[in-house]
């Protein structure tokens, strides 16, 4: 659809000089805001899939979530939220990591055996089915158990660390 | 034309009509508050405003509306411009956009009728608290920065009380989408989960800042808190933005808890599907005004310890015990609307009761080792 593309486009260039901004930004705080305006642009192309839920997921879990914490902890960190507070400058070092990283990333997708045409069309409404699978013993019920049994353990050990002596 | 943009076009009026209408129905409702509250303080409130405020003082906000609009727009020396002007725009925008999934009516009175409307309006409200954080630490003010910091640590914990009990309804009905939430209300959820409507209205009530709530922007300990430097239209963003907030909570509360549009004569007139909607939500918005009006402000320790040392425990609770008598319900063969319903309220007057003797208990055994601290008296 002509109009589908046109979005997606100017979503596409916003979400990737916000991208930018996040790592050429000078104050912390403003990488963040960037950060968030990114994942924004990304909810946005999960909407232009048709996927309402992941868009949802994505505004829940990486703006409300992660970008949130990541706040809080500039935040609760000490002179960050200071006007000339400048991100430190280990540039190359981060470059190198990052773009090893991104090529590690860009290899395996390369390597993946992506589908070339669309599988199954889902027949009616997608979200019981997604919600089904994850409680169903033939389906992930199990994993889904386990990252339940992780995020209490996490929770446990974060009062343990946090707790006052 | 062609079909597909007549279709863009259809989305864009309607969404266009529905981004106006909370602001029209804020411009009534600030009105509305502020007779309610003197009447409930023994004042007057508004009665006129010179010659054009019409009977009762009705366009008295219109009034104020011109006069703040002609103010000037200060932005500090030192503020930080962008993200200064940006956090007043963002309040506005994140208030509106939980609008486009909300059902005023049976069909088509909604802008997207989205299958996960419920999680639409969490996921939404989520972005809420970064005006906050970009008004508090845009503005180079110690105030403005205390506000934020509570801001965001009250709204960040009283999600997830709001998100617990936002599941009960979910739960009970099937469905993520709000209309769908509406269609199997045959009896309000309110009489089906009481405790669940309490935790909800409480959650909501702190995530828009109103009194008790209120620490965010508590103006007789930190000015105006975030938006201490504000002035002009900015300020008015985040004065609309929280009255639209308010607006929204009610609805949200009336459409999960109060059947929503549901009422008489709705399905021969879908129009009355607003009124009815809109009477609800005024009832929830007048008890919010109930609140502003009469309750003092906690502090902040309290606030957060009221969040993680009762709500979330009693949504928990809550989650767990509607769950379980429905599932054994189902399991036992009562499968009639009523039937279960009467079970469900059962279940949830007993888990009241409970609630209530821990508190009664928890607060005698307070009271009783603060009374053992206290010295002895020492007769003379």
């Amino acid at each position: 659809m002509y109009l589908g593309q046109l979005i997606f486009l100017i979503v596409g260039c916003v979400m990737v000089a916000a991208a930018i901004r996040v790592v050429t930004s000078h104050r912390i705080f403003h990488a963040a805001l960037w950060l968030i305006a990114s994942f924004f642009c990304v909810a946005i192309v999960y909407m232009l899939l048709e996927s309402p839920f992941m868009a949802g997921i994505q505004l829940f879990i990486y703006i409300g979530g992660i970008a949130v914490l990541t706040v809080v902890a500039i935040m609760v960190t000490k002179d960050a939220m200071s006007a000339d507070s400048r991100t430190v400058s280990n540039g190359w070092s981060a470059a190198i990591v990052a773009i090893s990283l991104f090529g590690v990333m860009a290899w395996t997708i390369v390597q993946l055996d992506l589908p070339t045409e669309p599988g199954m069309p889902v027949s009616g409404d997608s979200l019981p089915l997604l919600g089904a699978a994850l409680v169903d013993p033939g389906g992930y019920l199990l994993p889904f158990e386990v990252v339940s049994v992780l995020l209490t353990v996490v929770l446990i050990g974060a009062l343990f660390l946090g707790r006052e002596h | 034309m062609t079909d597909a943009w007549r279709g863009v076009l259809n989305v864009l009026l309607g969404a266009f009509a529905m981004a106006i209408f909370p602001l029209a129905a804020v411009i009534f409702l600030i009105w509305e508050a502020r007779k309610v509250m003197a009447r409930m303080q023994d004042r007057l409130g508004p009665t006129n405003a010179g010659t054009y405020a019409g009977p009762f003082a009705l366009f008295q906000t219109f009034a104020d509306a011109i006069k703040i609009l002609t103010k000037e727009l200060i932005i500090p020396t030192g503020a930080d411009r962008g993200v200064f002007v940006m956090a007043p725009v963002l309040m506005v925008a994140v208030a509106i956009a939980v609008w486009a999934v909300i059902p005023l009516g049976p069909t088509g009175l909604q802008v997207v009728d989205l299958d996960i409307g419920a999680f639409y309006v969490v996921a939404i409200s989520s972005l809420a608290p970064f005006s906050m954080i970009m008004a508090g630490w845009s503005s180079r003010n110690k105030y403005a920065e205390v506000g934020a910091f509570r801001a965001v640590s009250q709204i960040v914990g009283y999600e997830i009380p709001q998100v617990l009990s936002l599941l009960i309804p979910v739960m009970l009905s099937g469905s993520l989408s709000l209309q769908s939430i509406i269609r199997a209300q045959n009896v309000p959820y309110i009489l089906v989960a009481p405790v669940a409507a309490l935790v909800f209205f409480l959650a909501s009530a702190a995530e828009v800042g109103r009194l008790p709530f209120e620490l965010a922007e508590a103006d007789s300990e930190i000015v105006a808190g975030f938006f201490t430097e504000y002035s002009g239209m900015m300020f008015g963003a985040f004065y609309l933005g929280e009255f639209i907030n308010n607006l929204t909570a009610s609805v949200i509360f009336s459409v999960l808890f109060l059947g929503g549009w549901r009422g008489p004569w709705v399905d021969q007139v879908p129009l009355l599907g607003i009124v009815w909607l809109m009477l609800k939500a005024l009832l929830v918005f007048n008890v919010l005004v109930l609140f502003w009006a009469a309750m003092p402000r906690l502090r902040i320790d309290q606030v957060l310890a009221f969040n993680w040392k009762f709500l979330v425990p009693l949504g928990l609770a809550e989650l767990l015990t509607v769950a379980l008598v429905d599932k054994a319900m189902v399991t036992a063969g009562v499968t009639g609307g009523i039937e279960r319903a009467a079970g469900l309220l059962a279940a949830n007057l007993l888990l009241g009761l409970a609630v209530a003797g821990v508190l009664s208990q928890t607060s005698r055994s307070t009271r009783q080792r603060q009374s053992f601290r206290r010295p002895p008296v020492v007769h003379p």
